[in-house]
């Protein structure tokens, strides 16, 4: 530090120059190696260090890791949508074979969670149409083992792992007939973050781009890991929100 | 590729066999974009043109205000599922509606600086889309719509979706460019690999067209700036000083230009230069200036809330900023240093 180009580190003779000898045949061989021989030698390496940087660091474990089961349902659902299965809501949907596996769409995923969890004795096709109370939730998967979470339509209530949530529209209300759902495979308070397990359709959710910067799957016509801003488009700001469902009596490890 | 109804008809799979997905992507580019007259019969035939476009001009500008928008990197789309076709607002099919800004105010980076994320903020911008007018809208945005067409949708009300498309379909490529609606490409999807390769395809075009799209982007904000009183467009300078420094003259020259669609602040000087477009307020006798993109030089008129101040009294002008310090000799009074109107 604070030393000029040209003065001197080691001469002919004093033991480290012969030890460092090929650097001052890198550079005028004048039986002295100067701070300038040594900085050319070494600059690559300070580029490559730096472009290598760690600029985050994290000691903690996040809550997802802790409270994950690996051998849960959760984990085997979030390995299933990962394979990001292309979206369609035609085709084969009441049967776990490969060709009921082949496409999926989002009411189809939460019924195959639902099965796997043991809730839905006898799996079937489900949709958004009939996901919208409890009582009609619990006579669409043919069990009374899901509550709806009194509260969760509201601004404040946090979701929890293994809550479904649903929004659906009607014509007569909001002048168009659709709906979504997913399963929470994680709610971060200190980000208020939820990832979502979900097939999305081409077009993607409300505040799609914030996939990227949420650190979320960006693809969409496919199933996914999702990560939405509770407050935002995609769950409680969107028209048609209806809230959280709990499962409840489940035979299987979450 | 083969010609049906007029339009070029590109069938992915023969495609493929002898050529690869970047060369498609090329070609389909050049003869989109081509202004040369054969390719423009190739695309369609010009009575086919005529009668297609005067038919579904009205359909399409229902489906551009089919429902609210969603901001995306670079342009605005109407999220979940889209415009589905219901025979009403939309008579013509599944439709992937995409909206391109063409002016400042909509300029998505800029939405999304100043947003943050608001959730109210973002509704109050989409707001502001959907009560546009639509010659408004059309000033404002370029768009591209992808449409299933009906013949392909089967019913599903008890679906996630009303209707649903079935393979093979065709989709149809509306593209509206300088306020005129302009017939695209057709591809038919056999299966969901095609789906794939399209909705690639689709992502490359789509980053075409944004990109054209902020590249001849309105230096204005054609909304913020029109509302401004008539008597403020001019243009405006003062040289400001810092005295003589080791046998010079030292200082600093604002120039700001009002026009009716734009309006551009410049700052040259002693270690100091700068050229930003500026966005305006109007406040009684003053005009607040905030900056809406920097340039040329120093981006500092960013941090600063706001960039200038202009004041009128008595047919004078005076200017206050933070590009202007306590060191200058000029006179200033309390609404700040005189500026000198063109």
């Amino acid at each position: 530090m604070g030393k000029n180009d040209n003065d001197v580190v080691y001469i002919k003779g004093d033991g480290n120059y012969e030890t460092n000898e090929s650097l001052d045949k890198d550079g005028n061989s004048d039986g002295k190696i100067q701070y300038s021989e040594i900085r050319f030698r070494l600059t690559p390496s300070l580029s490559l260090g730096l472009s290598n940087k760690a600029l985050k660091f994290e000691c903690s474990l996040k809550q997802s890791d802790n409270e994950t089961n690996s051998d849960g349902v959760l984990e085997e659902m979030k390995k299933l949508v990962d394979k990001n299965i292309p979206y369609s809501q035609l085709g084969e949907r009441g049967a776990l074979s490969e060709a009921g596996l082949k496409n999926l769409d989002c009411s189809e995923t939460v019924g195959i969670y639902l099965h796997k969890l043991g809730i839905m004795p006898v799996y079937k096709a489900i949709d958004t149409s009939t996901l919208t109370n409890e009582d009609n939730f619990r006579t669409t998967i043919g069990s009374n083992n899901i509550d709806f979470i009194v509260g969760s339509d509201k601004k404040d209530f946090k979701p929890q792992r293994g809550d479904v949530f649903v929004w659906r529209r009607n014509k007569k209300d909001h002048g168009k007939t659709d709906g979504h759902t997913g399963i929470v495979y994680n709610y971060d308070e200190t980000t208020d973050i939820v990832t979502i397990l979900e097939a999305i359709g081409d077009v993607g959710a409300v505040s799609e781009t914030d996939q990227v910067k949420n650190g979320g799957y960006s693809g969409t016509g496919c199933s996914r890991t999702a990560k939405y801003k509770r407050l935002k488009g995609a769950l409680y700001g969107h028209e048609g929100w209806k809230g959280f469902f709990r499962p409840k009596n489940y035979t299987k490890k979450l | 590729m083969d010609m049906r109804a007029g339009k070029v008809f590109l069938d992915l799979k023969t495609i493929q066999k002898n050529c690869n997905m970047k060369n498609v992507i090329y070609l389909v580019l050049f003869v989109l974009f081509s202004c040369n007259k054969q390719e423009n019969k190739i695309i369609n035939s010009e009575k086919q043109t005529a009668n297609n476009t005067v038919k579904i001009e009205k359909d399409l500008d229902q489906i551009l205000v089919c429902d609210n928008f969603d901001i995306r990197d670079g342009y605005y789309q109407i999220p979940d599922y889209g415009c589905t076709y219901d025979n009403k607002i939309n008579k013509l099919g599944n439709a992937n509606v995409i909206i391109i800004p063409k002016t400042e105010k909509f300029q998505t980076n800029l939405i999304e600086s100043h947003c943050l994320d608001d959730m109210d903020c973002l509704k109050d911008v989409y707001k502001n889309i959907s009560s546009l007018t639509m010659k408004e809208f059309k000033n404002n945005f370029n768009a591209i719509i992808f449409i299933i067409d009906k013949r392909f949708l089967k019913k599903t009300p008890s679906l996630d979706q009303a209707f649903n498309a079935e393979m093979p379909y065709i989709i149809d490529t509306y593209i509206l460019q300088d306020g005129e609606w302009k017939e695209g490409f057709q591809y038919k999807v056999n299966n969901d690999n095609d789906l794939a390769k399209m909705k690639d395809w689709e992502e490359k075009y789509l980053r075409e067209l944004v990109n054209s799209s902020i590249s001849t982007t309105k230096d204005a904000s054609l909304l913020e700036v029109s509302y401004i009183d008539k008597k403020w467009i001019g243009n405006y300078s003062v040289k400001l000083n810092y005295g003589e420094t080791q046998g010079l003259y030292s200082g600093l020259t604002i120039k700001i230009m009002i026009k009716k669609d734009s309006i551009l602040a410049s700052g040259e000087g002693y270690q100091i230069g700068f050229k930003d477009l500026l966005s305006a307020n109007n406040d009684g006798n003053k005009l607040i200036f905030n900056q809406l993109r920097n340039l040329e030089g120093n981006d500092l008129g960013s941090t600063m809330k706001p960039e200038f101040i202009l004041v009128e009294q008595g047919g004078k002008y005076y200017i206050q900023s933070e590009w202007i310090d306590s060191e200058f000799v000029n006179k200033k009074n309390n609404l700040g240093y005189e500026i000198e109107k063109k």
